[in-house]
């Protein structure tokens, strides 16, 4: 704990222009599952992650199946309780709000899922889908939603004749435009990407990033991005956090992220996400083995054992996400910048 | 059938190629209840010893080719036509009991989620053993060495102990291990792979498609991968076959096909999977959706979406006729299936 | 069947399910449902809008006695015979349907509204009082149902205001069990997460997304449930705590059968074969109902292409 406290004092002390939308400080999140014999498992989804979102800013979190990204976000919208630590919304403490204040809180925060068939009730018109965040939140007359309704099918590229749909007669890239512009109609100021073209086809995927982009300047969003992709990554987030089993592992500006990794996972991604499509032919050399259960993570560094730069150090000691240079932060023991390692 | 494809003589002359152990010959398949057409006169050969990919985007009619290759078509689909032929043998005239003896033994295939695949009740070693009892006649016992040695090969540490646990204790990459052990335990000679790597992480996912790869090479495994992820197909495949709406549209070597795209389809597919900036900032998106297809009868069914067709000025043809597969690069077997490759073609000679 | 055929006509059969018997083809063909549900359907409404009418139909009055006519065979007069006080059993077994047939449902529905409700509650609340209420129905189960309702009606007297209380009381346990599991596995959703983080309330969640997107497998219950709502009616009235004298159920006509069932069969067949037929038609009608969701589930998992 005490690392991640100094770390965190390292980072706040980084000059920022801007004070942060929305702060998580060491937040934990661990579920409890019923292991074999009736022994009670901890799965350690998110174990100690702090960062800052900028305004205006696209923050992307970036990981592999187990790392907690999605986990995060969760803890991020209020939809499951922490066990430790603080998330920030423009200074206001999530664990304090409840009632009409969470509401109000929800009118400002809001998600695009990862698959747009589960993230609509299928019973349910795409009227009766958009209308019901603004029944729900009392906003303007019948005719008013109306209004805005058929207004925001249009901003997102749809138009009034998919109203009477349900969502089984749609696409999944057009139902991926209702479940942006569902998000959209509460007005929200941070919009939390999860996952938001994986499940889409690559000519899909194109079209609903270019429409995320343009909505982000129109309404003024702040953005997080989570995904596994590193192409999407790359290409519509200003700052990237890569996550490793609950931690992250390194913190930057994208084109730092991409061209400077320090952290040897964040390089394995890189390589392994096989970017440079001119390359035909020939795969790219990946760590062995897979990323452990989070049940039972690794002592020391959570990558060390398939890290091809360990050392004796690396299974003892945890890293503490520190800066590498600038803003540039990494928590590994022998980063690629060459700093020393502090024992 | 509307539409007859001529057979074009692709392997003239081609006698150093290896035998084909995979050959589907004008494939029509559909469904009965909205007489959709989910492939239409489909050629595709898979030789001993190569990786063929089969790439599109969902309805593409990618994954329906693999079912019936295996003759495990979902109820309300159906085959119209065309033939499967593996080792010379058309899978689709056999009766069931025969199919079921093929099945493991000559054609083999993994899914995306291999997981969901594997019996939950059953220990990995069984499964892996199974074939080798259905097709061997092995007993449990006897079957158990090679078991042992299967889970070794594709990179199983502590096969022995691995063996006897369940589907639930293993991670994605290791249950696609075991199913690749289990499709390939009793030898067959072509393996279908519906995107196998899909649902694993990328770094796993590296490690998987080079396990394929050493099966081919080593066994001369032939395997007709099914994936809609090019950059999949950059990695490992040796020939490619790009699908659109039921329809091979371009074809040849990954190199050629992958390099320099000759149809409208592959080119605007490759630009917009690659999600690099274009020069005004945004990503190129293809104009359209797939589903402007499916009431097509005739014509090019990239049409509507085609913007070759619009700059050279031969939308009256690509709406009326449907082109064949035809020669479109000088790299052997470069086939595209587009007026615009041939209009171009024609002009220059 | 030409039908049939030109829908599969240009399709070279590679299709193991294709001999399938004809008349589960016409049903699934013609009326696009299961034959069990269409049987079922077939058969119970015929007996509901029998009973519907019965007071128009019915050839005598259910409670005029003939002592001359008593324990009369089955003749062109008396279909099913008359019965000790010489009462028409066809005019008694229809009138006692429409108690039977009419406080089965009743109680059914009173036991899916409630159980329905808490069950969705139960799981959505989680924690104690998901356990608390789970405890409950765990109680509840353990006693036999029967013997419940003995002891209400035992403490409030026999009528049909306790049999339906007693029944209710009982009876939702069973949904409230079902509506749970299902609720658990709709929450894990992410269109109920998007109801949450979109701030709708408590009640618009369960209402609203939850019950609909459930009540496919509490509607094939609650005919399932309904042939043994049936047999608990008939058999608290076979014990003369449910419908009392003049009026009369199955039950209480088999009640009255028992003394004369080795030389007057018929008695006791006729009201045991109308429980018997109605509790199966209905019964058919819900495994129907399930079998006719399992296959719309099959169809659009195996078609992606139809989306």
């Amino acid at each position: 704990m005490n690392m991640i406290d100094t770390s965190l004092a390292n980072h706040r002390a980084n000059p920022c222009p801007a004070t942060p939308m929305l702060s998580v400080d060491d937040l934990v999140k661990h579920f409890r599952i019923r292991g074999r014999l009736g022994r009670q498992d901890l799965v350690r989804s998110v174990d100690g992650v702090s960062l800052d979102v900028m305004p205006g800013e696209v923050f992307g979190i970036v990981g592999e199946s187990g790392c907690g990204k999605s986990t995060l976000a969760r803890a991020i919208l209020k939809l499951t309780p922490v066990d430790d630590g603080r998330v920030l919304f423009e200074g206001t403490d999530l664990a304090t709000l409840s009632g009409a204040r969470l509401k109000s809180f929800r009118r400002n925060v809001q998600i695009v899922f990862q698959d747009p068939y589960a993230a609509l009730d299928p019973r349910m018109t795409i009227e009766q889908s958009l209308m019901a965040p603004l029944s729900q939140h009392r906003i303007g007359t019948p005719a008013e939603r109306n209004a805005a309704i058929v207004a925001m099918l249009h901003e997102v590229g749809l138009d009034e004749t998919f109203l009477p749909r349900k969502p089984s007669e749609c696409s999944g890239g057009q139902l991926q435009r209702v479940v942006i512009a569902r998000a959209l109609l509460l007005k929200p100021r941070l919009l939390i990407c999860d996952e938001p073209t994986s499940a889409l086809d690559a000519s899909i995927r194109a079209q609903i990033l270019n429409l995320l982009m343009d909505l982000k300047s129109r309404f003024g969003l702040t953005m997080i991005m989570i995904s596994h992709d590193l192409r999407v990554v790359r290409y519509i987030c200003d700052r990237v956090a890569v996550m490793y089993l609950g931690k992250v592992v390194e913190l930057a500006s994208r084109d730092v992220v991409f061209s400077n990794p320090a952290h040897p996972y964040t390089k394995a991604l890189i390589a392994a996400s096989m970017l440079d499509s001119e390359e035909v032919g020939g795969l790219p050399e990946v760590p062995e083995g897979e990323t452990p259960s989070p049940i039972r993570p690794p002592s020391g560094c959570r990558f060390h054992p398939r890290c091809s730069r360990r050392e004796a150090l690396c299974g003892q000691l945890p890293p503490r996400l520190d800066t590498v240079g600038g803003a540039h932060w990494a928590a590994c023991h022998f980063p690629q910048s060459g700093r020393k390692p502090e024992v | 059938m509307t539409s007859i494809v001529l057979n074009a003589k692709k392997e003239v002359g081609a006698v150093q190629l290896a035998e084909p152990i995979l050959d589907i010959r004008n494939l029509n398949v559909g469904f009965a209840r909205n007489r959709l057409i989910a492939i239409d006169a489909l050629d595709l050969t898979v030789r001993r010893g190569e990786i063929v990919a089969l790439v599109g985007e969902s309805g593409s009619g990618k994954s329906m080719t693999a079912l019936t290759a295996m003759r495990l078509l979902p109820v309300g689909a159906g085959i119209i036509s065309g033939e499967v032929r593996v080792h010379g043998r058309d899978l689709l005239a056999l009766p069931p009991s025969a199919m079921n003896a093929v099945r493991g033994r000559e054609i083999a295939m993994l899914y995306q989620q291999p997981k969901i695949m594997l019996d939950p009740t059953a220990t990995i070693g069984r499964q892996i053993a199974e074939p080798l009892q259905i097709h061997r006649g092995l007993s449990l016992k006897d079957a158990w060495p090679h078991v042992i040695e299967a889970l070794r090969d594709v990179g199983i540490p502590e096969p022995e102990r691995r063996a006897m646990s369940y589907a639930h204790q293993l991670s994605g990459g290791m249950a696609q291990r075991v199913m690749i052990a289990a499709a390939l335990s009793a030898s067959p000679d072509i393996l279908i792979a519906d995107e196998p790597t899909t649902a694993l992480d990328v770094t796993v996912q590296a490690q998987i498609l080079k396990l394929l790869v050493r099966k081919r090479d080593e066994a001369s495994l032939a395997v007709l991968l099914i994936t809609h992820d090019l950059m999949v197909v950059s990695a490992i495949a040796d020939r490619v076959a790009v699908m659109y709406a039921g329809r091979i549209v371009e074809e040849g070597e990954t190199r050629a096909v992958l390099r320099s795209p000759r149809h409208p389809y592959t080119q605007a597919l490759l630009r917009s999977s690659l999600l690099a900036a274009e020069e005004d900032g945004r990503l190129y998106a293809i104009p359209g959706s797939a589903s402007a297809a499916r009431g097509l009868s005739c014509g090019c069914r990239y049409h509507p979406r085609c913007q070759a067709a619009r700059s050279l000025g031969i939308e009256e043809r690509c709406r009326s006729q449907e082109p064949s597969l035809s020669t479109a690069s000088a790299s052997p077997g470069h086939q595209s299936r587009c007026w615009g490759v041939q209009v171009t073609a024609g002009g220059m000679q | 069947m030409t039908r049939l055929d030109a829908d599969l006509g240009h399709i070279r059969a590679a299709n193991p399910r294709r001999g399938i018997r004809s008349w589960t083809l016409i049903s699934t063909r013609i009326f696009r449902v299961h034959w069990m549900l269409l049987i079922g359907a077939a058969i119970f409404s015929t007996i509901a809008l029998t009973l519907l009418v019965t007071p128009w139909i019915a050839p005598f009055d259910p409670s005029s006695q003939n002592i001359l006519k008593r324990l009369a065979s089955p003749s062109a007069a008396h279909w099913f015979g008359t019965d000790q006080l010489g009462r028409d059993v066809f005019t008694r077994v229809l009138y006692g349907g429409r108690f039977s047939v009419a406080m089965a449902a009743i109680t059914l529905i009173l036991c899916a509204v409630v159980g329905t409700i808490i069950g969705a509650i139960s799981a959505r609340a989680g924690g104690a009082a998901d356990e608390l209420l789970m405890r409950l129905v765990d109680l509840l189960v353990a006693f036999p149902d029967v013997v419940i309702a003995l002891f209400l009606i035992s403490v409030f007297g026999p009528g049909y205001g306790t049999l339906i209380v007693a029944l209710t009381i009982t009876g939702w346990t069973p949904f409230a069990r079902l509506m749970r599991g299902l609720t658990l596995e709709v929450n894990t959703k992410e269109y109920i997460e998007a109801a949450e983080a979109l701030g709708c309330s408590r009640w618009f969640i369960i209402f609203r997304h939850i019950i609909p997107n459930t009540l496919g497998p509490i509607f094939a219950i609650s005919f399932l449930r309904f042939g043994h709502k049936l047999i608990t009616v008939g058999a608290l009235s076979f014990l003369g705590l449910g419908v009392q004298p003049p009026n009369s159920d199955w039950g209480a006509m088999l009640a009255d059968a028992r003394n004369f069932m080795d030389r007057m069969p018929w008695l006791m067949i006729t009201p045991g074969l109308a429980v018997f037929i109605t509790a199966l038609s209905v019964t058919l009608i819900g495994k129907g109902i399930e079998l006719e969701r399992n296959r719309g589930r099959d169809e659009n998992a195996s078609s992606p292409y139809l989306k």
